[in-house]
């Protein structure tokens, strides 16, 4: 491997964050000291020939956390890992299964991975171990690109399967009868990440686990679980939540971290043609960065939010190091990575990273989870992630052993960076958010049940499992046999004269519930010059950046769709040259499609029911590369992105309105919108969501609440019981909140994710947060506040509203929506 | 249009069941020989009790019939259920010498086959059995079926039940479909399947024997071409037979239901017949073991295929 230039991030330090012409924009730089190694001795039960593997890796001893959890599971306890990037944590569950194939057993494990390629990446590792220690081990990755051979082989004497938790739910678990073996005699699985399988997707993969460990109690066997996880607020909650059983929690990072240095970097101020001032995007610093460490020889990786970002950044990038005699070279040592692009590139871009042959990378989130490319020495993040968590996970990138190494945050010129520049002292002081599932969701239950039912049929004991997950859930251990029932009158499962509840339909039932929000990549990009097929991407990214006209970039290269093929879904590009790239122009519109129930709430009327919420791209504009002029229009005409989901709505009447109006029409609007925000900011923690899983909209005097899930998945409906509570703490919230004006920590957008630009009037009224004290006022009837006045102290404490008893007709309403869907 | 079809088709049959039972089995109530109902002296070939309706037990249904090999049925009737071969008189005697010269007796042996839902894990509907009833000369049929999948692990057990008492199981394909299939939704169910027995698995047997003169190996056509039984009247594609469970699962008629079964029991008397024929190959032998089949003349089927056709992908007698 590639050891850095000596002195080189010293260099970059000196000559390019300490330039003058950029000091003014570095607004912080904060120095994280090294931290000394803790090691502890390899626990006295393993086999002897550890310390010869080990000490041919140079390893001498092991951390101290390695060996905590090392001991941990081979008492057969519960362990979750929560340590650092390169921490060593495949370590940590490698040794104890293969342990006992040194030990002469012959059991069998399971691997979990968030995603393939992280699963791909671990069984090289894997395959490498099994090698070097003498074993004779079948192991090998089942996921959907396993060649049929190699599935029955894996099927018949695979010892160590590494998969993923969508081919566990519909390829493993339903065909178990074929994997008697492997659930006969299971002796450990490993969840690698469990800090990304949250929100949504977490509390479908919990359900699918407390599956797995039934059909594994169904063979007779009692695995032990080794969980490990970057950084999250609770870690050990977590992990127990998602499995369902107790976990010991080992976070005392052993390893040791070289000098980290965090650089904040605001982009300039620039004069516009028309007079305005505007912030430069992170783009333009990153690109001019990114040349000044490849040519230092820092190892680099670069991330940014969107994939054309990333495509952008390697374009100009490669510009700029072609456009230099001394650094042209430097253009093969850069690459782009995102997904879409075919997995064996993906592959071929991960060797070259950890080969060396490559010095820096531009990537999407794809890199963000632990695929393993070797130790990098800069990291440069284009606008802020999102999450705090996600900002550590991609700063952890950089930094190899004890090698010093540094992360440069540029700012975009979104409200949350800006408000992240303004206070740069305590950025790096934000904890890492709860990671938050709910497995016994209703909706989200109710369809694993049918799965589970048709793997094995139901009987009481199965209550137990599928309703520990701890917490004020709607369905407990009780509830379990009406949930069975309602299941029952709608004919999906029937119950035999053994008491027991019989899956009775044709279909298969798997194949029709989804772990995740995102989509699979289905569409195929197919390159009419070379007849070939250079891409792939899921059915709304294609719709979003596939539209005829549409400029595709594909490792910098332009090609321009001529067709996009939905119904096949494939879209046909050709490749040229366009000198520009092209950005859609999207509306939203929320359709109210039944309301459910409807109360007078306070002053306003309060409303839930089903919603179509549809987002149309309109038309798209031509960018020009570098100088980002606006160059042209085109029109789109495709089908809408069409969700239908629940949502709570409030209207506000009349009169409210009216009264808020004698300070300006900008000034409701803009009060609607901050309470849209913070409340829809807020919610997440009220109904046990992920910031991911629910979003808000606003269409005149109502403003919407839903679950960004296809036939929702009790959110919204949630917060339409619990509403005021929330909205009290809207309201709280923005008070509390230290900012004068409003900063995105309260009323204003934490990023321009999904949201679709309301009026610049509204978006640049210079009062949101007064105006949208004074609407929370005048909700919640409190006495009308005056804006721009001394704030009141604290929202007056109200009663909570009762948590009602479950299994009532409304848990049973959401039983039944959720069949609908599946 | 299509009832109408099938209704026509389950006319047909119960008329052909009545010839049966008309010709020989209504008037000549058996006469006993020894213990039981049954008898010998004028036994027939026929069935003596396939009635119309079939018994419900333990939540299946079930149907149920007995004949008998023995001489003495008139050849029509005979031909129509066990084809051409069976036209000669010797037919039976000839079947137990050859069965005894293979070192099985029909006592010993269950034949089997099964209707499933589709995937492998889709349940089982019906099992399929037939075997001699030890203290009466007669074969029996029976068939077990799951009206809904709540009534599987019953249906199981009753045919683990009929398995586990016979020495010799017999099957078309049975090695690689029907038995693994059962073994692994009693494991579902946590049934107890028996340890494999002998097996002679009758498409392993064709596959070596008269591949070369076969358009496909699949057991109608076996039944066609080789035993020479007509084609089942109102017979359903085999796709189309999980539909029709489900159908009738979720509240249809049984006549849905009943092409299928009738194509199952055609099936597991055919495989009687088909037993003979390739037990009377010659160069055939039985693994006394395992069951498997092996063919001792390695040039056996040059000799009755034609040159043209026997020289490309046949496998090689030893293999599969």
């Amino acid at each position: 491997m590639i050891q850095p230039r000596r002195g080189a991030l010293e260099s970059f330090r000196e000559e390019i964050v300490r330039r003058p012409q950029n000091a003014a924009q570095v607004r912080w730089v904060e120095e994280i000291p090294e931290r000394e190694p803790r090691f502890a001795e390899l626990p006295e039960r393993l086999h002897p020939r550890w310390r010869e593997y080990l000490a041919s890796q140079g390893i001498e001893q092991l951390y101290s956390h390695q060996a905590k959890a090392i001991d941990v599971a081979l008492d057969r306890e519960n362990v979750v890992v929560v340590t650092g990037t390169a921490s060593g944590k495949t370590l940590c569950y490698n040794v104890p299964v293969l342990d006992e194939f040194l030990q002469g057993e012959r059991g069998y494990s399971l691997y979990l991975f968030p995603t393939k390629a992280l699963a791909q990446d671990q069984m090289r590792v894997l395959s490498q171990m099994i090698s070097d220690l003498g074993l004779d081990i079948e192991a090998g990755v089942f996921d959907g690109d396993t060649d049929p051979s190699l599935r029955r082989r894996l099927k018949r004497q695979g010892r160590i399967i590494l998969t993923n938790p969508d081919m566990l739910h519909q390829a493993i678990l339903p065909h178990h009868g074929g994997w008697v073996g492997l659930f006969s005699g299971l002796e450990t699985i490993v969840v690698d990440e469990i800090h990304s399988m949250r929100g949504i997707f977490g509390s479908n993969v919990a359900n699918v686990l407390r599956r797995l460990r039934r059909i594994a109690a169904h063979y007779g066997s009692t695995p032990r679980f080794i969980g490990a996880s970057a950084t999250v607020a609770n870690p050990g909650d977590h992990a127990e939540r998602l499995i369902g059983e107790k976990f010991q929690v080992v976070d005392e990072d052993g390893s040791p971290r070289g000098r980290k240095t965090f650089v904040l970097w605001n982009p300039p101020i620039f004069r516009k043609p028309d007079g305005t001032e505007g912030r430069k995007g992170p783009v333009s610093v990153a690109v001019r960065l990114l040349p000044e460490l490849l040519r230092r020889e820092v190892r680099s990786i670069c991330f940014a939010g969107a994939r054309n970002t990333v495509e952008l950044i390697l374009r100009y990038t490669w510009d700029r190091l072609r456009g230099n005699k001394s650094m042209k070279d430097l253009a093969e040592k850069l690459e782009a990575y995102r997904g879409g692009y075919l997995p064996q590139e993906r592959r071929e871009i991960e060797a070259r990273l950890f080969g060396g042959d490559l010095l820096g990378v531009v990537s999407t989130n794809a890199l963000e989870l632990g695929i393993d490319i070797g130790g990098l020495d800069a990291c440069l993040l284009v606008g802020y992630p999102g999450s705090v968590a996600s900002f550590l996970q991609r700063s952890g990138r950089a930094g190899r052993r004890a090698q010093s190494s540094m992360v440069i945050y540029i700012a975009s010129p979104e409200p949350i960076d800006q408000y992240f520049m303004r206070h740069p002292e305590s950025f790096l002081e934000r904890s890492p958010e709860n990671a938050i599932i709910e497995s016994e969701n209703p909706y989200i239950l109710t369809k694993h049940l049918i799965c589970a039912a048709y793997e094995l049929p139901l009987g009481r004991e199965d209550a137990a499992i599928f309703t520990n997950g701890g917490g004020d859930s709607e369905i407990d251990e009780e509830q379990f046999g009406g949930l069975l029932s309602v299941l029952g009158d709608a004919d999906r499962l029937r119950s035999g004269t053994d008491g027991k509840w019989y899956y009775v339909e044709r279909d298969f039932p798997a194949k029709r519930v989804k772990l995740r929000t995102v989509g699979e990549e289905n569409f195929t990009i197919y390159e009419l010059n070379s007849n070939q097929i250079v891409g792939e991407l899921d059915y709304i990214a294609a719709l979003m950046s596939l539209y005829e006209g549409a400029v595709y970039i594909h490792r910098s290269e332009t090609a321009v769709v001529e067709e996009l093929d939905v119904e096949n879904q494939i879209a046909r590009i050709r490749a040229q040259e366009t000198g520009y790239y092209t950005q859609a122009l999207a509306q939203k519109r929320v359709t109210v499609d039944e309301e459910v129930e409807s109360i007078a709430w306070r002053q306003q009327r309060l409303s839930t029911g089903d919603v179509t919420v549809e987002t149309r791209i309109t038309g798209f504009k031509k960018v020009r590369f570098h100088s980002v002029e606006n160059i042209g229009y085109g029109d789109v005409e495709l089908p809408p992105i069409i969700l239908e989901t629940v949502s709570v709505w409030l209207d506000l009447d009349e009169g409210t309105a009216k009264e808020a109006m004698q300070f300006g029409a900008d000034f409701f609007h803009s009060g609607l919108q901050g309470i849209g925000r913070v409340f829809s900011n807020l919610m997440p923690f009220f109904v046990m969501a992920d910031p991911g899983d629910v979003d808000y909209f606003i269409d005149g005097r109502r403003v919407y609440f839903y679950d960004l899930y296809t036939g929702g998945i009790g959110y919204a409906e949630k917060a339409y019981e619990i509403f005021e509570r929330i909205l009290e703490a809207t309201l709280e919230h923005v008070v509390a909140c230290e900012c004068d004006a409003g900063c995105p920590s309260c009323v204003l957008p934490a990023s321009s994710r999904y949201e679709i630009a309301s009026e610049a009037s509204i978006q640049e009224f210079p009062f949101p947060k007064e105006a949208t004290r004074y609407l929370l006022h005048a909700l919640l009837e409190k006495e009308p506040y005056v804006p721009k006045l001394d704030p009141v102290d604290t929202g007056p404490e109200t009663s909570p509203i009762e948590p009602k008893d479950p299994l009532d007709p409304k848990v049973e309403r959401k039983v039944r929506r959720a069949l609908r869907y599946l | 249009m299509r009832d109408r079809q099938l209704a026509k088709t389950a006319d047909r049959l119960r008329a052909r069941l009545q010839k049966a039972l008309g010709s020989s089995g209504a008037k000549s109530k058996p006469t006993s020989n020894g213990d039981g109902p049954s008898i010998s002296s004028s036994a027939e070939l026929a069935p003596i009790a396939r009635e119309g309706e079939p018994e419900s037990e333990g939540g299946l249904l079930v149907w149920r019939e007995k004949f008998f090999l023995e001489s003495g049925a008139d050849r029509e009737t005979r031909r129509d259920l066990f084809g051409k071969d069976s036209a000669d008189d010797e037919f039976p005697a000839r079947f137990s010498s050859t069965l005894l010269s293979h070192g099985m007796e029909l006592g010993d042996i269950a034949l089997v086959d099964i209707e499933t839902c589709g995937l492998a894990d889709d349940p089982i509907f019906l099992v399929g059995v037939a075997y001699r009833s030890s203290d009466a000369g007669e074969i029996v049929l029976e068939q077990f079926f799951a009206p809904d999948p709540t009534a599987e692990p019953e249906m199981l057990r009753r045919s683990v039940e009929v398995l586990d008492e016979r020495s010799v199981w017999v099957s078309f394909n049975g090695r690689s479909f029907d038995i693994p299939r059962m073994r692994r939704r009693a494991g579902t169910h946590r049934i107890e399947f028996p340890e494999s027995r002998q097996h002679v698995d009758l498409l392993h047997a064709v596959r070596k024997v008269w591949k070369g003169e076969l358009p496909n190996c699949k057991l109608s056509t076996v039944e066609q071409s080789l035993l020479g039984l007509e084609r089942l009247p109102g017979d359903v594609p085999g796709r189309e037979v999980p539909q029709r469970y489900w159908d009738f699962v979720g509240g249809g008629e049984r006549r849905w239901v009943e092409p299928v079964i009738e194509h199952n029991r055609r099936d597991v008397i055919a495989l009687i017949v088909l037993l003979r024929r390739v037990l009377e190959a010659s160069g055939v032998e039985v693994d006394q073991g395992s069951g498997k089949i092996s063919i001792s003349v390695p040039d056996l089927r040059s000799a009755v295929t034609p040159p043209t056709r026997t020289r490309n992908r046949r496998p090689s007698a030893g293999n599969r």
